[in-house]
């Protein structure tokens, strides 16, 4: 190797290595929201009573939750809103809980103007009283959530339920970490 | 050249790119490629580290007075390798001002400021304004008390300046006060206006320098060109740079952050950055009507001067300027570092600063725990520190009670700091002190110097003296003043400062656990103690109580119990008979409500207890110790169903309308001990403020 190629060699390398402790930390930086893993420290939690709720007509009920914004701590404020449909006496649920996060691009979905079913409103998803799908706008159903078993025949029965966000656009149910 | 291919050659053809380019890296260097070339171009480098690493911080920063210290907390903390990047920003800016030193210094050796470089000088020289504009607008950005304080000072100075000054800074502050418009103001003058201003100079000066080549001898049998000998050590050198920066980001793991800004702190140690440090210095030299020489005047004619050079080249003998240059920048430089060891050996000897110092890490720390555990209020940095018991509750119970009272057995201890010089030592005394007994006799200096810090009142009671330290001794001498307070002078030998401190009399109950069961059972079991109403003749009745009382411990913890579960948890809005009805039903009975009423109610009522409820001498209890009570307890310690049974003499002075309800909140808080605990640190706390005066002289490093 002679001197000029010697000095090429040195001078892209040494260009390289600026770069690369540059550009290693810089991207971690950049990429650090992918590494934020939220805990699944969802609890169920109490949202109504049985005998609040009449047979076809949903109602929604606020999940309210205190949020760490970054560094800011919000106190508790509602963070997302579920529908809850009570199901005809011979349904194995009595209670059935839906996000009212629409599957298709996030809106928050509510009850179309018959009272027959859901409407999400930004793109025009339509949903039966039970989740499922009317058109083919968004890519699946309504999001279930979980609902803590209860006795149907109690109307004193606390409905309790695990909230969840889900990733929207895809047709499975993916929950978000 | 390697061959080019068909691509580059179609780039080239629409933007001759390709061949500008190559032409460039073909140019011969005047006498060969070497070290002597690279710091123009080391200079450069470094400020693009700081560009790339600014645009990073960009991208999390806010800059809002209340958000911009969690911002930052945030990247330093939370994000993945933040603390790098916003570590190597912040040593960055120190790795630009000192290249920036040595390419001004080399330039004005070389002389290259002459015709026909007078352009590129020029250029050079506002780009060292801009650049040191980014130093002090930058350093504000964190709005941590660092910042905050430094800044304030910085833009002060802007504010003597003749005629302008006043306005200029209310236009760069944004106002009278420091707040959201001086961060947005500064912050636009840091990430666009100079950043901008830099770039397009330095376009300038880079096509001026290819213009009329490196300055330097020819040396003919030396023919390298740009490409890759020159490159290769300008590479080389920013490379240096950048190990430099990460090795000390790495060991000073990273740029650090002080508590949120307090502006109505005043005990924060401002210091600027330390090339700042001898403006800062040159501050001092003058009396304050005299300053505006040290502000203005020698820096600006040392301005003017470097201005000018390139005109002076012309108007008087060339080498007696040139000389007259380089003795000037030399001279600069020199006085710059004298000014800056003069600045940092009188901290280092100055124990008010230590001390400072120390409160700020406390707070400092503290500040980190607090966001780690709880995360900021929405309201911003500036609540984190005032909503924290131990922070400000504790600095207010500092202030307006433990005069009386203790917490957690301490009572207030005032410190002072003395530091005699050699005529005071002179003049002192030191047969104030004779006849102390110890085993060895203590030097005329040590006494001297004790005398001189303790009161004229103090009484010597004991003296001794520590040398289990090889490198120095203690001597603590301790006695009482005229009022009976416990006065505690602490000394190293050797060392020019004393230490004193200055205990108050405990004349009223310990406050810890105030409004809490462990606070009333212990009073149950012996209110005679210092903790209760020991030190409190006037309130003798829970002692006279006592004395006659046959309730067994288990019926004690009963009442107490019936003070957590009823008592405590009061309710705004509910009467006092409201609230008793509750106890008629006997299957609601509550065994230590029955205690209560055989053996409490004979003094103390709920409400209006009996005929007018002030006819006995007791405070009234309905809702003792709920947030409420305790409230009012501070603010009208005298109302007449209080302590107003006593007379005014004995009764605590009443704090109505000197502390804002938030305030009283967070010293309820602190009663309560309703907060997060503080952290248990790594390093045992130091036992005494002149040991931990004399572990931070050891340990801290004089810079930054």
């Amino acid at each position: 190797m002679n001197r000029r190629q010697w000095f090429q060699f040195g001078a892209a390398a040494m260009g390289a290595l600026i770069g690369l402790v540059l550009a290693v930390p810089g991207v971690a930086y950049l990429l650090s929201p992918l590494l934020k893993r939220r805990t699944d420290d969802s609890d169920f939690r109490t949202l109504a009573r049985l005998g609040d709720l009449v047979e076809g007509q949903p109602r929604s009920f606020s999940i309210i939750e205190e949020q760490r914004d970054a560094w800011v701590s919000y106190p508790a404020t509602p963070v997302g809103t579920v529908w809850l449909v009570r199901q005809p006496p011979d349904a194995p649920e009595p209670v059935i809980a839906l996000s009212a996060e629409c599957p298709h691009l996030a809106c928050k979905i509510k009850v179309s103007g018959d009272g027959k079913g859901f409407l999400c409103p930004c793109h025009a998803s339509f949903f039966e009283l039970n989740g499922s799908r009317v058109n083919r706008i968004s890519p699946r159903g309504m999001d279930t959530l979980e609902v803590e078993p209860i006795d149907p025949t109690n109307p004193d029965a606390e409905i309790r339920v695990k909230f969840h966000r889900f990733r929207t656009g895809t047709e499975e149910k993916i929950p978000l970490a | 050249m390697r061959n080019r291919t068909q691509f580059s050659e179609w780039v080239d053809a629409r933007t001759s790119l390709v061949s500008r380019v190559t032409g460039l890296s073909a140019e011969p260097v005047r006498g060969g490629a070497g070290l002597r070339h690279v710091f123009g171009s080391a200079l450069a480098g470094a400020f693009l580290i700081q560009l790339v690493t600014g645009l990073l911080l960009m991208t999390s920063y806010v800059p809002s007075s209340s958000h911009a210290w969690g911002s930052v907390w945030f990247i330093e903390r939370e994000m993945m390798l933040g603390w790098v990047i916003r570590g190597l920003h912040h040593f960055g800016s120190s790795a630009v001002v000192i290249l920036l030193a040595l390419h001004l210094v080399q330039t004005i050796v070389m002389a290259s400021y002459r015709a026909p470089r007078e352009f590129n000088w020029w250029l050079g020289l506002v780009m060292m304004f801009a650049v040191l504009g980014l130093a002090l607008t930058g350093y504000l950005l964190p709005w941590d008390q660092k910042g905050y304080w430094a800044t304030r000072v910085a833009t002060n100075i802007a504010g003597t300046t003749p005629v302008i000054g006043p306005i200029a800074q209310q236009v760069l502050v944004g106002g009278i006060e420091y707040g959201n418009q001086t961060l947005t103001r500064l912050y636009g003058l840091h990430v666009g206006v100079l950043p901008l201003v830099i770039i397009l100079c330095l376009l300038g000066h880079w096509a001026l320098a290819r213009r009329h080549g490196l300055n330097g001898k020819d040396r003919p049998e030396r023919t390298e060109t740009y490409w890759p000998a020159q490159a290769f050590y300008n590479l080389a050198a920013i490379g240096l740079v950048l190990a430099i920066l990460l090795g000390v980001v790495i060991f000073e793991g990273g740029a650090g952050l002080e508590a949120p800004a307090d502006p109505t702190g005043t005990d924060y140690p401002a210091r600027p950055e330390w090339y700042f440090l001898a403006l800062y210095q040159l501050l001092n030299e003058f009396e304050s009507d005299t300053e505006i020489i040290g502000t203005m005047v020698i820096p600006g004619t040392i301005v003017t001067i470097l201005f000018l050079l390139p005109i002076l080249d012309r108007l008087f003998p060339r080498r007696l300027v040139h000389f007259g240059a380089c003795a000037l920048i030399f001279g600069v430089l020199g006085g710059a570092g004298y000014l800056m060891t003069k600045a940092l050996l009188a901290d280092w000897n100055d124990a008010a600063f230590i001390l400072a110092r120390q409160e700020a890490d406390e707070q400092r720390d503290r500040a980190d725990q607090l966001a780690k555990a709880q995360g900021l209020p929405p309201e911003g940095a500036g609540y984190l520190m005032a909503r924290d018991p131990l922070s400000r509750g504790m600095d207010l119970l500092e202030a307006n009670c433990l005069s009386c009272h203790a917490y957690a057995g301490k009572v207030r201890v005032q410190l002072q700091v003395a530091q005699p010089t050699a005529e005071d030592l002179a003049s002192a005394d030191p047969d104030r002190l004779a006849g102390l007994e110890l085993g060895e006799p203590l030097s005329e200096t040590v006494l001297r110097s004790l005398a001189f810090a303790l009161p004229e009142d103090f009484e010597a009671e004991e003296i001794s003296r520590d040398a289990r330290d090889a490198t120095q001794a203690t001597v603590i001498l301790r006695g009482r003043n005229a009022v009976g307070e416990r006065v505690e002078a602490e000394l190293v030998e050797g060392r020019a400062h004393v230490v004193v401190q200055t205990e108050a009399i405990q004349s009223a109950s310990d406050l810890e656990g105030f409004g809490t069961r462990d606070w009333i059972r212990g009073l149950l079991e012996d209110p005679s103690s210092p903790e209760y109403f020991g030190l409190v003749p006037q309130c003798s009745g829970m002692a006279e109580w006592k004395a006659g009382s046959e309730l067994t411990p288990e019926q004690l913890d009963e009442v107490a119990d019936f003070f957590v579960e009823y008592v405590i948890p009061y309710r705004e809005g509910i009467s006092a008979a409201a609230w008793e009805l509750q106890f008629e039903d006997p299957e609601n009975q509550h065994p230590g409500y029955e205690h209560y009423m055989n053996e409490c109610a004979n003094c103390h009522f709920w409400g209006l207890g009996g005929a007018d409820g002030t006819g006995v001498d007791a405070p009234n209890l309905y809702g003792w110790g709920s947030t409420t009570w305790t409230r009012r307890m501070i603010e009208e310690p005298g109302a007449r169903d209080l302590y107003g049974y006593l007379a005014d003499h004995e009764q605590m002075p009443g704090f109505a309308g000197q502390l804002t309800r938030e305030d009283l909140d967070v010293i309820i808080r602190l009663l309560k001990g309703d907060f997060l605990p503080l952290q248990a640190s790594d390093e045992a706390p130091p036992t005494s403020p002149a040991a931990a005066i004399v572990a931070e002289e050891a340990s801290a490093a004089p810079t930054d």
